[in-house]
């Protein structure tokens, strides 16, 4: 009940659109990791269609969003299907996932990450700034203290994941498809 | 309406067919121009709603990530869109996210928002569409666009369909009036032809047809009927022409006929006459219509009563004897007939006058004597010339046979008339006697001729001493002589009339006096019939008037003894009567009176047979006035309105006591059976009615029973009981009396329970 609320107080402080300051920037960023995934289209291979099956969120690396996570996704579905959240300490651990989020790591890790990601239908978000450049599809930043994100095109293009134009049209777009 | 009605068939085909005609453009555009416009708003709502789709669908992203500058610049691109001029996002929860304004004075409507729609509000339209991505909901796009165009379009749109309209309409009303002729047209020449028919008379028009619809038929049966028409009026006018003719040429036959020709009513009064009546009367004026026929002439006494209608239809030819006003005696051939005149019943009466041919009979009489003595001078000249000549004996053979049967045919009629003939000659020898004479003196079967007056009629002293007498005179002077005898003939007292007329030869001498004798024993018994009446009557008369006084004094003296004593006890003994006897008593007083009264009118009644009118002109106006004053002190109590119309004020010829006394008995009655109506009113005017003057009086009482009309004027004839209304039933028995004696008529009309009106006639002048 207690968790309905402050659920639904983020909710609503979200979508207001208030300050960071007074509301948890990794509130923000746990709902957004969501909503990316509302212009995301896995490859038909992926059966998400499929809603007795869980969709996976992993996080790799330091926790950052404490359990917020938990208590956001033990209600809210993605894709319609019950989530379910998995903690990844090193890249071995990594299994089938839909989702990865990438906690603040050295670059070293990160490409480990990203080599085992590399061709898998794997959406790959991180909040760290440079990562988009490396090759993370979409990367939260901070500009004018509100939580913004960049998404890198061509990394998503080559993980097989399709995305909406209308998200496209609201982030920041790194090596751009059409670009080349 | 009733100006439609009259409106001519012209302008009601025009009026139909453009009232239709408009109607129906007017219904047809207005659809056209309805459906119209609703399509150019469904497209303009359609627009609007695709780009609210496309503009809700870009909004997904910036809302879920809180982008409002994204969703602002999203929409400034409606700038490219000219007719929008407001657009708003709002979230779910209804709260503004992003909004683009180029007119802020126009409001949001917050229930569109709430239930996403369109909406025509003043000059805009506002459209809202739930922005949906992937089934889910994320607010509502608020665009807001310009009707202006679109109004402007309409207006253009209505405009021309205006003047389409307008030039349509004017097609139309060419064409109507074009077409409508062909309706019209033959009906206006109908109404026009029936115009100069009715204007000029003149049936022989006729009108020439355009088809064979019903306009046609109706022309042939115009045509039909205005041949009968005139087929009738031709008709019509003929006989109208044989009607004035037969009337004109009947008119002129009855007012130029020689034959005196009337027709009087009931009671003698003349309804139309010709001239020829004036001079069988004697008289110079020919107008006697509405005067008695006993102004014209006197009937004979014992023959009054034929003159009266008798019920037959048609009586024979009479011979009537009259007095004319002159005194002279007529003698007449009439013939009446019962006919209805202006629907009363009347008599004709056609004359023929034959006193003349009572008179060529004695002239004829006269000329026989005369051609007898010719006859006998002849006779005598011829024995002469028999004597004389003898050779010319054949030739007197043959005159005297000539003049044998000239005698004989004038004996054949001396012979065959109703008077006696005889001829004496200067020595009293008896020349010629016919049988009636024979006859007369009772004589039959000797013969005198040849005899002297003194043995012929030897046995009739009187007769011949008288004739000798007379004949002398006639000789001497040579005048006929009338006279009357009276004489004892075979017992039988015989009155006789003779007149002697001189018998001249051809020299002019006297030779003989012829004397023609009839038998007035009968006319001379009615006369002494008369005399012997009118003493009667005279001595009638007398004990009469022993009688009244007898009645007035003897009879009304003990009446008033009666009643003068009754009051007396009642004065004097009233404290020991009782009050039976006191009421019986008043009942002997009242009685009495009544008797009294009773007596007075019968003496009045009986006086008025005999006292002569004295006429005089008199003022009806002051006669009424004066009479309504005498008796309203009688009837003061009911205080009854007496009405004195103006008509009042004429002139009459009347006995002034005895017309004062039928109105004292005509208005007293009128007061009277008036009494008991609350509102009496009594009304006396006068009006005149085929030429006479008509007095009339009349009041609301209660009036009588029409049936009984016939006994009101009956001396002691009451249609009421008298302790109901007093009086002695004489009242109008007199006044009947005093009008018919001036020639008047009195009649009545009632009702009963609302009154009664007495009507007599008066002369006026």
């Amino acid at each position: 009940m207690r968790r309905q609320i402050i659920l639904l107080l983020l909710f609503c402080s979200v979508l207001i659109g208030n300050a960071i300051s007074q509301i948890s920037e990794y509130s923000v960023k746990a709902v957004y990791l969501e909503r990316f995934t509302r212009f995301m289209q896995w490859p038909s291979n992926i059966a998400l269609e499929d809603t007795t099956q869980e969709f996976i969120l992993g996080v790799i690396g330091d926790n950052p969003f404490e359990n917020k996570l938990e208590e956001i996704y033990t209600e809210q579905k993605i894709k319609n299907k019950k989530v379910k959240l998995v903690y990844y300490q090193n890249v071995s651990q990594i299994e089938e996932c839909h989702l990865l989020f990438i906690a603040r790591t050295d670059n070293d890790k990160l490409f480990k990450i990203l080599s085992y990601c590399s061709n898998k239908p794997i959406l790959t978000v991180s909040d760290t700034g440079g990562f988009g450049g490396y090759g993370v599809h979409i990367n939260f930043y901070i500009s004018d203290n509100k939580v913004k994100f960049e998404i890198n095109e061509k990394a998503l293009h080559k993980a097989g994941l399709k995305c909406s134009y209308l998200l496209l049209k609201s982030a920041r777009i790194i090596n751009p498809v059409g670009g080349f | 309406m009733i100006k439609i009605k009259n409106l001519s068939i012209k302008s009601k085909l025009l009026g139909l067919v453009l009232s239709v005609s408009f109607t129906m453009l007017v219904l047809g555009f207005s659809f056209v121009i309805i459906n119209y416009v609703l399509t150019l708003k469904k497209n303009m709502v359609i627009n609007i709603m695709i780009n609210a789709k496309l503009i809700g669908e870009y909004s997904v992203a910036p809302m879920m990530f809180d982008q409002r500058e994204g969703a602002q610049e999203i929409l400034e691109k409606l700038q490219t869109i000219p007719s929008i001029v407001n657009g708003y996002i709002f979230y779910k929860n209804g709260e503004l996210f992003a909004s683009y304004q180029t007119n802020k004075h126009i409001t949001i409507d917050q229930n569109l928002i709430r239930e996403p729609g369109y909406l025509f509000k003043n000059k805009y339209l506002h459209a809202t569409r739930q922005i949906i991505y992937h089934n889910t909901n994320y607010g509502t796009i608020y665009l807001v666009a310009t009707t202006g165009e679109l109004n402007n379009t309409i207006l253009r749109y209505l405009f021309m369909m205006l003047i389409v309209l307008i030039v349509l309409f004017i097609i139309t009303y060419y064409l109507a009036l074009k077409l409508q002729n062909i309706i019209s047209q033959p009906l206006q020449t109908l109404v026009e032809t029936t115009q100069t028919i009715s204007r000029e008379s003149d049936y022989s028009i006729r009108v020439s047809k355009y088809g064979n619809d019903e306009i046609g038929q109706l022309y042939d049966e115009f045509n039909e009927m205005l041949k009968q028409i005139q087929e009738r009026e031709i008709a019509r006018n003929m006989a109208e022409k044989a009607v004035r003719d037969s009337e004109f040429r009947y008119r002129t036959l009855f007012q130029l006929s020689p034959i005196p020709i009337f027709v009087h009513s009931k009671d003698h009064f003349v309804f139309i006459n010709n001239a020829a009546i004036a001079t069988l009367g004697g008289q110079t004026s020919g107008e006697f219509i509405g005067k008695s026929i006993y102004d014209i002439i006197l009937p004979d006494i014992f023959t009054a009563d034929e003159l009266t209608p008798r019920t037959g239809e048609k009586s024979g030819l009479t011979e009537k004897k009259y007095l004319r006003l002159d005194n002279q005696i007529i003698y007449v051939e009439s013939v009446e007939s019962q006919i209805e005149y202006k629907g009363a019943p009347a008599a004709q009466v056609v004359f023929q006058d034959i006193t003349d041919r009572k008179k060529a009979e004695q002239e004829i009489l006269k000329l026989n004597e005369e051609l007898e003595k010719r006859v006998q001078i002849r006779t005598d000249q011829l024995k002469k010339i028999n004597i004389n000549l003898k050779k010319e004996i054949r030739n007197r053979k043959y005159v005297e046979k000539n003049l044998r049967e000239s005698e004989e045919r004038f004996r054949a009629i001396f012979e065959s008339t109703s008077d006696g003939i005889v001829v004496w000659d200067r020595n009293y020898i008896c020349l010629y006697a016919n049988q009636a004479f024979y006859k007369y003196i009772g004589m039959e079967k000797k013969k005198i001729t040849g005899k002297s007056l003194d043995t012929g009629l030897g046995h009739f002293i009187d007769y011949s001493s008288n004739w000798r007498q007379r004949i002398n005179q006639v000789l001497n002077s040579g005048q006929p002589v009338w006279a009357e005898d009276n004489t004892i003939i075979n017992n039988k007292q015989v009155f006789g009339e003779s007149i002697l007329s001189p018998i001249r030869n051809e020299d002019g001498e006297i030779f003989a006096v012829g004397i023609i004798y009839r038998d007035i024993t009968e006319r001379k018994l009615y006369e002494e019939k008369i005399k012997n009446y009118a003493a009667k009557l005279e001595d009638a008369n007398k004990e009469l008037e022993a009688f009244s006084y007898s009645v007035s004094h003897d009879l009304r003296a003990p009446l008033r003894s009666i009643d003068a004593f009754s009051k007396i006890v009642l004065e004097e003994e009233l404290p020991r009567l009782s009050d039976n006897g006191k009421k019986y008593l008043q009942i002997v007083r009242d009685n009495a009176k009544q008797m009294d009264l009773l007596i007075k009118d019968l003496l009045d009644f009986s006086r008025l047979g005999r006292k002569p009118l004295v006429k005089q002109s008199v003022n009806i106006r002051e006669l009424v006035e004066f009479t309504v004053k005498e008796l309203s002190t009688n009837y003061a109590s009911q205080n009854p309105a007496v009405i004195q119309e103006p008509s009042l004020d004429v002139q009459v010829k009347a006995d002034a006591s005895l017309l004062k006394q039928v109105f004292v008995n005509i208005i007293d009655n009128a007061f009277k059976y008036s009494s008991k109506n609350p509102n009496p009113i009594i009304t006396i005017g006068t009006f005149k009615q085929n030429n006479e003057l008509v007095c009339f009086v009349k009041d609301n009482g209660v009036g009588f029973d029409m049936r009984y009309a016939d006994k009101l004027f009956g001396v002691f004839q009451r249609l009421h009981r008298s302790d109901e209304f007093s009086g002695t039933g004489v009242g109008l028995a007199i006044v009947n009396r005093i009008i018919t004696r001036h020639g008047g008529k009195i009649w009545a009309e009632s009702e009963v329970n609302f009154g009664t009106t007495f009507y007599f006639t008066v002369s006026d002048n």
